[in-house]
């Protein structure tokens, strides 16, 4: 385990020395994009509201759904490019030099992240992708273990014809959350699954036996693996194209980690070992590494603020410590 | 009179297709288990031969190690022999880890071979096999605790005695191996 107060100092140590000076730009670029957006609605709202008056007594209420897109075209016109100088400005200044504290060569893509290829590669999710999204991609080495890792938001629709021949579209979510990829530290063929468990923990014993039949239909490969760890069951339920190897790479120990890992993040947590790499993936609905919101009250950022985003930056180190990845005593190197 | 018959015809048929389930059932987990220990073996092989080519590359540096070296080649000659019983086989198998450990415990006087590439190497090979075994010996013992539920649970147990299955026992750790990590001992001692 890497010493937290090191860290937390290394953190102080850049607060006050780099980020400060930063942190005061940043806060100058939020007021004056906030200022153009209060500008630009006490001109908007009026404007449209007369336009809508007009456009209402021409068109009836479609004179009104013409405004408002209207409105939004103009707001985005307006806004847009000021908005995104802001959010380009955290990223590339602030979020880029937290990275670089846990890991000096760590490469920070903004608009990179972790590819559809990847995604499916894991075999966490077997439904066919039909609109992938990735920003905020992160890619470094700690000690021996090589990662990578974005924010990923993966969805697929569905289509429906009501009575009246209208076709409605709807997108579900697959995934969404953080996406992480690393090097595993043992040698393997098959493909292992370590998928949240809802029946084992809901119904027990018996969902087990339900576990046990509903693998059966399940189209992913492999058969269930039952582990010895009751917390680890309670959590996980386990699938693999090999029962040796799947408690080759489950160690008792790697289940403990896994167990206390899940427990600390409190969301469903899923992993799976395929092609001698780890696929970790963290569901979360919030979109992570975005500068503060523009209408936030508070002024410039504190150091706990900074904090709270140097835990999201430090994902792949806590990863690769809590997993003790970087355990390379087997014939990997 | 017809429809008590067909009624009689579907409960045979469903009672027989219902014990042709139980049957396979009870076959398909007492084969898991064969193949589980079969695979226990797989790795236990793969340890013996490491044990050649470890005594040759630890030779030229140990010179003071010789007796335990000579020991380690005796015990596997012997272990791979071939017609030992089970439990002759367990303690071979028990006196060849504690050989094993012993020999990794003196490495630590030989600067000069803990810096040897091929050593390293080949320990790193050593950690895999046992981590192998062990993870073997997990799916074995899961094999068994499922095989064993299946014989005693209903309605697996009305027919597992006819068909000659009993209880298969669990692979444990030797009275020998858990006193080994008896940390208390060690820090008291």
């Amino acid at each position: 385990m890497q010493p937290p107060t090191n860290e937390a100092r290394d953190l102080t140590g850049l607060y006050t020395n780099e980020l400060q000076p930063i942190l005061g730009l940043l806060e100058q670029k939020r007021l004056q994009t906030r200022n153009r957006a209060l500008i630009s609605l006490l001109v908007l709202v009026p404007v449209g509201g007369f336009l809508a008056l007009l456009l209402m007594s021409w068109f009836g209420p479609f004179g009104l759904l013409i405004t408002v897109i209207l409105g939004a075209f103009a707001w985005f016109w307006i806004n847009g490019s000021t908005q995104q100088t802001y959010r380009d400005f955290f990223k590339s200044e602030v979020i880029v030099r937290l990275a670089r504290l846990i890991d000096p060569s760590m490469v920070f893509q903004q608009d990179g992240g972790i590819t559809i290829e990847e995604f499916r590669q894991s075999g966490l999710y077997r439904t066919d992708v039909d609109r992938y999204k990735a920003e905020d991609y992160f890619q470094g080495q700690i000690g021996a273990t090589v990662f990578r890792f974005s924010e990923v938001h993966a969805e697929y629709k569905t289509t429906s014809t009501d009575s009246d021949g209208r076709t409605s579209t709807e997108w579900h979510t697959i995934f969404r959350g953080l996406f992480f990829i690393a090097d595993f530290n043992k040698h393997f063929q098959g493909q292992t699954f370590v998928l949240p468990d809802f029946a084992e923990s809901t119904f027990g014993r018996i969902g087990q036996q339900l576990q046990e039949w509903g693998s059966k239909i399940d189209t992913r490969q492999g058969e269930l693996v039952k582990l010895e760890d009751p917390a680890f069951e309670r959590l996980f339920v386990v699938r693999s194209t090999d029962q040796v190897e799947a408690r080759y790479i489950l160690s008792t120990s790697l289940m403990q980690r896994l167990t206390a890992f899940r427990q600390q993040r409190n969301a469903p947590v899923a992993v799976s070992f395929v092609d001698s790499q780890i696929f970790l993936t963290i569901s979360s609905s919030k979109n992570h590494f975005e500068p503060p919101s523009i209408w936030r009250a508070q002024a410039s950022m504190l150091q706990e603020d900074v904090e709270h985003y140097f835990q999201d930056v430090r994902l792949a180190e806590q990863i690769v410590t809590d997993l003790n990845l970087n355990l390379r005593i087997w014939s990997k190197t | 009179m017809g429809t008590t018959l067909i009624l009689l015809v579907v409960v045979a048929l469903g009672l027989l297709v219902l014990v042709i389930l139980i049957y396979n059932g009870l076959i398909g987990r007492r084969n898991q288990v064969d193949q589980a220990f079969a695979s226990v073996d797989v790795m236990l092989k793969k340890r013996y031969d490491l044990i050649p080519n470890l005594v040759a590359s630890v030779e030229k540096y140990m010179v003071h190690e010789r007796g335990l070296l000579t020991e380690l080649t005796e015990l596997r000659t012997r272990a791979l022999s071939g017609d030992l019983s089970p439990d002759q086989r367990v303690s071979a198998e028990n006196a060849v880890n504690a050989t094993l450990g012993r020999l990794m415990v003196s490495v630590e006087n030989y600067p000069d071979l803990k810096a040897n590439q091929n050593f390293l190497q080949l320990q790193g090979s050593l950690n895999e096999v046992e981590e192998q075994i062990s993870a073997a010996r997990r799916a074995y013992n899961a094999a068994v605790t499922d095989f064993n539920n299946a014989i005693q649970m209903f309605p697996g147990n009305l027919m597992a005695g006819s068909m000659g299955l009993s209880q298969r026992t669990l692979f444990e750790a030797s009275a020998v191996e858990r006193q080994n990590v008896d940390v208390r001992a060690m820090f008291q001692r």
